[in-house]
């Protein structure tokens, strides 16, 4: 999942990187590659345009629109009719 | 008594941490009337140990957690317990799988259920959770493995597959409200709501333990 992230998305996730707990660690249950990143990790992947950091950039970028168009609301409640 | 097999590999920093939650899981099916735990830990999880496992103990249920891709559910050192094409896939038929590992629920996970496994509940992508400590009282933590270890405890507790799966995707949603609501936290809600819309139950719904 390759995609161009602006400047302006990357200062953004990151600022929230910044302002959210520190002491957390993000994990991810796959079997290759760093498995367990720091808030600095992501950062520092963020900046060098990793493919993990583009990921998470992304999915952070498609989530805040799926916020904004409601659609994350109605999942909620899809769910919580199940 | 209807057994059900625990794979849980401890030689990382994630499978130790994930090692600590499993325990509570398996304390909770062992008080169960009529259930038992057999518990292959650390270097224990190996594919060889758990076919064994399967002809001594015939499980009902095998729950897998560690580490995994779409092809692979791995053990000890991320070596694979159950590969995609691979024979051992038959050891699972009529059996109810639960696998708390990232991604195979893409293609292991249809592959099982059409080799004759009664159903599958894992993840058809990434599993993420966060942590914020090193204990099972990590409010972060808690916040992805209790819905993601309830469907273990629910199917132990008798309740259906799909029954199970709804619980969990309602324990998950809960907890994104509550990050949407309370913490406006996006780090941990973006990460609840990829783990819940990747969340997949196959084969038999209506199965029991």
């Amino acid at each position: 999942m390759t995609v161009d992230i602006s400047g302006k998305e990357k200062a953004l996730v990151i600022a929230r990187l910044k302002s959210s707990n520190q002491s957390r660690k993000l994990s991810v249950m796959a079997p290759d590659g760093i498995k367990t990143y720091t808030i600095k990790d992501i950062v520092k992947n963020i900046e060098s345009d990793s493919e993990m950091g583009k990921r998470y950039v992304q999915e952070q970028m498609d989530f805040m629109r799926r916020i904004n168009s409601g659609e994350v609301y109605k999942l909620i409640e899809e769910i919580e009719n199940l | 008594m209807k057994k059900i097999i625990l794979t849980s590999p401890t030689h990382d920093e994630d499978t130790q941490f994930l090692s600590a939650w499993i325990s509570d899981v398996a304390d909770y099916i062992d008080g169960l009337h009529n259930r038992s735990v057999v518990r292959l830990n650390g270097e224990h999880a190996t594919q060889e140990n758990l076919t064994q496992s399967i002809i001594d103990h015939d499980p009902r249920m095998i729950m897998f957690n560690g580490h995994g891709n779409s092809l692979m559910i791995g053990g000890h050192n991320d070596l694979p317990l159950v590969s995609s094409q691979d024979e051992s896939v038959q050891n699972f038929s009529g059996r109810i799988i639960h696998a708390l590992v990232c991604s195979a629920g893409h293609t292991l996970g249809q592959e099982l259920v059409d080799s004759g496994a009664d159903a599958f509940v894992g993840y058809k992508d990434l599993f993420y959770y966060w942590q914020a400590g090193n204990t099972t009282d990590d409010s972060d933590a808690k916040l992805f493995l209790e819905p993601a270890l309830h469907v273990s405890k629910a199917l132990s507790d008798g309740v259906s597959v799909g029954d199970a799966f709804k619980q969990s995707q309602k324990m998950y949603a809960k907890n994104l409200k509550a990050a949407l609501s309370s913490f406006g936290d996006s780090e941990v809600s973006q990460k609840l709501e990829w783990n819940i819309k990747h969340h997949i139950a196959k084969g038999n719904l209506a199965a029991t333990i």
